[in-house]
């Protein structure tokens, strides 16, 4: 009998227990606002959301919290990651150490629990499996698709009209799509395109044909030498580097080779781009200029001058202080810009 | 005695053959006649000024290549033979004491911390002999040292630092650290240099030398260590100069190579059903047989297409049928 009681007594907890936490996630949802408006992601979602949006989450998608700064709405940001915070953010915008930062580093999925503690109106993702536990819980989750040039500036229209600084959304695009089509212009009447290669986390692993690199590299007027490649970054062999023997050798600054991984390599000494001296480390500053971040279109313009130096030319440090100082509201003083441009 | 010469003789003339068809093999196209020429030259004055590029495509990038490929087979192949006659267990390979994952995980921590190349070979190397520092220390944890708890003790210790790593991989940027530390863990000779060759062949050809030395101890330590025991054998002595030669091969090979699967598991079973079980002929018969395994792979890896295919995956797709193969054949 007694123990009879006590399982009674264990189950009527376990009910009550469950009875409180499902009554605490449905009393609070978190979109306030009656008003809501339907918009299309870039995986071609229909999401509701709020008419405005104050409190904005781009813990899982560390380019979302670059696009949210460029189309000046920095304000709104409720939730980073520690890869939005670094030297450089915190000079541009002090205040980004105060914001609540669930995710260590960035680009991770995150519980739902620490998300609804930051109240957000909309988290921007790229993961399509956040998106419906989200959902459950009353928040609208848009998903973003940077992995070209063309989807970046999709996106940040996108963003710029969730937002509600679709005008300046434009502005940043108008940017874009002119130093794109001058490039263009301007290497038009180039007859032999320079052949490029892309070294990222290693010396022998290239940016393949999917990559954004590949883009980039495409929009300066070059041609990738792994443009037939599939998948990530391509695993490569020294003979195949020789076979290729690329004009230009690009490196990202987060692998682990350096120019004089290839400068100083024996085997590698009769590679066009060793012989004359065209071996360059990528540049970064917020980011890298490489990877699908809004910085990439300074690093599609300083590729196109390096490949057809005698076709174009940008004055790159004017370049840095315009766009940073235009859509950043940050002036890089001349030191920066110099470690930057350095080579 | 006379047989055994015979099946070393063969192995060693099976190598000389591997290694000349991979002189021939590789992504830059360079005609036979060209190849013959080059070669022809060596012993000559000089090499005429057009065939400078095809001189080092061959001496530079070629044979580096084959001759690393053909270090670490021998490597693999003989620790396999060794830890799976000493733990007496034929599904044992090179890495069941952890240095795998141990060498694995440092690898991840330089990566992650300065990604330079010298430190990430330097951390695997050290992570992985202490990954197997501890899989003993946790073997002795109130037991006498057995060959069982041993492999278990290598277990616990392997998936700790397999959780490790992908700690490690979770925080690490998706961006730029994650795909190297993926990389690296997948295991390639692609970028394997004059440096690295330095640093692994000779430690790896001396503790060669001192398994084959003890070859005949290591036939007794087969039997059991009881019985190695009675033959007046410190077995615990012998169990740790034999593990640490083991290792320090082990964690080097996968300090410069990354975790190459499966050769350290099939070559040794190969070589079984060839010379069969007395290690005396087992040991330098499988660090043969390993040598030549990993090169005729290693030119599947760089030869096949444009892009490097990962090791592990070919040695697997190699490796898997074939040691069904041979448990097949085994039961008749």
């Amino acid at each position: 009998m007694k123990t009879v009681f006590r399982n009674v007594l264990i189950i009527l907890i376990v009910a009550a227990g469950v009875a409180i936490g499902v009554g605490f996630f449905h009393s609070r949802s978190p979109v306030r606002q009656d008003r809501t408006r339907i918009i299309h992601d870039q995986t071609g979602r229909d999401v509701k959301i709020p008419m405005a949006v104050h409190r904005v989450v781009t813990s899982m998608y560390p380019i979302a919290t670059q696009i949210v700064f460029m189309l000046g709405a920095q304000d709104c940001l409720a939730g980073i990651s520690d890869y939005d915070v670094n030297g450089v953010m915190k000079r541009i915008y002090p205040a980004i150490e105060r914001i609540p930062r669930p995710a260590r580093s960035g680009g991770q999925e995150i519980g739902i629990e620490e998300i609804l503690k930051l109240k957000p109106d909309i988290v921007f993702t790229h993961f399509r499996s956040s998106v419906d536990p989200l959902a459950e819980v009353g928040i609208p989750a848009v998903c973003l698709r940077l992995e070209t040039p063309d989807a970046l500036i999709e996106g940040i229209l996108l963003t710029g009209k969730i937002l509600n600084r679709q005008d300046r959304a434009r502005e940043v695009v108008r940017y874009y799509r002119q130093k794109l089509s001058e490039i263009r212009k301007r290497t038009e009447a180039v007859q032999q395109k320079k052949k490029v290669y892309f070294a990222g986390p290693s010396m022998l692993s290239t940016a393949s044909g999917e990559h954004y690199q590949n883009f980039l590299i495409e929009r300066a007027s070059g041609i990738n030498t792994a443009h037939k490649c599939r998948g990530g970054w391509a695993a490569i062999s020294i003979e195949q580097l020789l076979k290729w023997n690329p004009d230009f050798i690009f490196i990202g600054n987060y692998g682990t080779a350096r120019v004089d991984s290839f400068t100083d390599d024996p085997r590698l000494s009769h590679v066009a781009a060793v012989q004359n001296g065209n071996v360059f480390m990528s540049p970064y500053y917020i980011g890298s200029w490489d990877v699908p971040t809004p910085e990439s279109i300074l690093g599609i313009m300083w590729l196109a001058v390096k490949l057809y130096p005698e076709h174009i030319r940008f004055d790159m440090a004017q370049e840095m202080t315009y766009f940073y100082s235009t859509f950043y509201g940050y002036s890089p003083s001349s030191d920066e810009i110099e470690a930057v441009l350095a080579e | 005695m006379k047989t055994t010469r015979n099946y070393t003789t063969y192995l060693i003339l099976f190598n000389l053959l591997v290694f000349t068809g991979s002189v021939f093999i590789g992504r830059y196209p360079i005609s036979v006649p060209d190849i013959l020429s080059v070669v022809g030259h060596v012993f000559g004055p000089d090499v005429g000024e057009s065939h400078q590029l095809i001189h080092t495509v061959i001496f530079k990038v070629r044979i580096p290549r084959i001759l690393i490929a053909m270090v670490i087979g021998a490597g693999l192949g003989i620790t396999g033979a060794v830890f799976q006659g000493v733990f007496k267990n034929p599904l044992v390979s090179p890495y069941i004491l952890g240095v795998s994952s141990g060498g694995g995980f440092g690898a991840a921590l330089a990566i992650l911390l300065c990604n330079d190349a010298i430190w990430i070979q330097l951390s695997a190397f050290v992570f992985g002999m202490i990954a197997v520092a501890l899989s003993l220390l946790t073997a002795r944890l109130g037991f006498r040292l057995s060959t069982y708890t041993l492999v278990l003790a290598g277990v616990v210790v392997g998936s700790f630092f397999s959780a490790l790593i992908s700690l490690l991989k979770y925080v690490a940027d998706t961006y730029t650290k994650l795909p190297a530390i993926v990389f690296w863990l997948m295991g390639s000779l692609a970028s394997v240099n004059t440096r690295d060759m330095l640093f692994t062949a000779p430690l790896t050809l001396v503790c060669i030398g001192v398994l084959i030395m003890l070859r005949w101890r290591i036939n007794i330590l087969s039997l059991g260590s009881d019985q190695a025991r009675e033959l007046g054998l410190n077995t615990t002595v012998l169990y740790i100069v034999i593990i640490t030669c083991s290792t320090m091969i082990a964690s080097s090979i996968v300090a410069i190579a990354g975790i190459i699967g499966w050769v350290g598991l099939v070559v040794p079973h190969l070589c079984r059903m060839i010379v069969g079980a007395d290690h005396t002929r087992l040991l330098p018969a499988s660090a043969l047989m390993g040598s030549a395994y990993m090169l005729i792979v290693d030119d599947v890896a760089r030869a096949a297409v444009g892009q490097e295919i990962p090791l592990g995956i070919v040695t697997a797709v190699i490796g898997a049928p074939f040691f069904a193969y041979l448990l097949g054949s085994r039961r008749e």
